[in-house]
């Protein structure tokens, strides 16, 4: 009732022409019996075109919103959208590099270094020695001492005349094997 | 019988005839006028409307409930008779707005026809209206389907099918008008 008021209020603005109209009947008829007699058709038709018996329709396994999540094809969406995040996550995650240098600094104290380059001191390269600052140089004297060089060492302690009395005590061999 | 009934009869494996005769009985009339109306003639009528049926019990599993079961009826009894109209008009080499000179013809020699001459007019100027504005103004003026209703099945803005209405409305008008002088 509520339609029919509606469309007549709005017949009413648009053609009241129409709206006259659209009292008489239309002048469609069906044969006698056609609508008791339609099922029967049907099903014949249903029958002849070999159909087959369709299963009921599928039960909701969820209500509401839920609803749209827990069918098939969302779920494998669901998954694979997972299955490739996780991926992602797995292998587009920042790898840390360390390098030698740090896992030195980071895990061995200075004592601990020191005593591996003394160690392992043929190991290394004479250019990657010489390439060391003065300060990183393992320390070859067992007993600590102020580090300087030696040859400002040698000119504290020496004087050319304290050095003369060792000359003459030294052999000819001795000297040339020194020098 | 309430949609929801239906529904529930159709979803129970020792249900599912009983509720499709339901539904049958239910809906066999009002899909029944809609489809004759967009073809016009009876025997049309009756191979498209069974054409429907047998695909709803083909078909009624695939029916989700997203929408109204009466919804989803209407949609696969609508698209039925346009896919009739349109191979009429393949077999006929004519478009199928041309289609409505041809269905006002039919209608004419339609032996379940027995309107007056302004039923005749009406029904041919309906029948000359483009194709989506003959089935709005079908299902609005002959149904009294709220326009809520109609956008569910047509897949068109409540805007647009109060638009086509009012230009079918204008159109038919105008027809009768051009007669009279």
């Amino acid at each position: 009732m509520k339609n029919k008021a509606q469309l007549d209020d709005e017949l009413k603005g648009l053609s009241p022409f129409l709206q006259d109209l659209k009292k008489k009947p239309d002048g469609r008829k069906t044969p006698a019996g056609y609508f008791d007699q339609l099922d029967d058709s049907v099903y014949k038709k249903i029958a002849e075109s070999g159909a087959k018996r369709p299963g009921a329709m599928p039960k909701p396994i969820a209500k509401g919103l839920f609803a749209s999540f827990v069918k098939p094809r969302n779920l494998m969406t669901i998954a694979a959208a997972m299955v490739l995040l996780f991926s992602a996550f797995w292998f587009l995650k920042p790898t840390q590099v360390v390098e030698p240098a740090q896992v030195v600094a980071v895990d061995l104290s200075e004592k601990e270094l020191e005593d591996y380059m003394l160690e392992h001191i043929h190991d290394f390269d004479s250019e990657q020695l010489a390439s060391l600052p003065d300060s990183e140089l393992p320390n070859t004297n067992p007993v600590s001492e102020p580090k300087e060089h030696p040859k400002k060492h040698h000119e504290q302690d020496f004087k050319p005349e304290d050095i003369s009395p060792v000359l003459d005590e030294m052999s000819d061999e001795e000297l040339e094997e020194l020098l | 019988m309430p949609d929801e009934q239906i529904v529930a009869l159709l979803r129970s494996e020792s249900h599912f005839e009983q509720g499709f005769r339901v539904l049958m009985t239910q809906y066999k009339e009002r899909l029944y006028w809609h489809i004759r109306r967009l073809v016009n003639h009876h025997e049309d009528a009756d191979d498209v409307l069974q054409n429907t049926l047998i695909k709803i019990y083909k078909g009624i599993a695939l029916f989700e409930g997203k929408s109204k079961l009466y919804t989803w009826l209407y949609r696969i009894a609508t698209n039925e008779a346009i896919s009739f109209m349109q191979s009429r008009s393949r077999r006929q080499s004519s478009s199928l707005d041309d289609e409505g000179s041809y269905a006002a013809g039919r209608l004419q020699a339609d032996s379940w026809f027995d309107g007056d001459a302004v039923q005749l007019k009406l029904q041919q100027a309906i029948a000359q209206l483009p194709e989506k504005q003959r089935i709005v103004f079908n299902l609005r003026y002959y149904e009294e389907m709220p326009y809520e209703e109609m956008a569910g099945i047509l897949d068109t803005s409540v805007g647009a099918l109060k638009a086509s209405f009012h230009h079918a409305a204008k159109k038919i008008e105008s027809a009768f008008r051009e007669t009279e002088s």
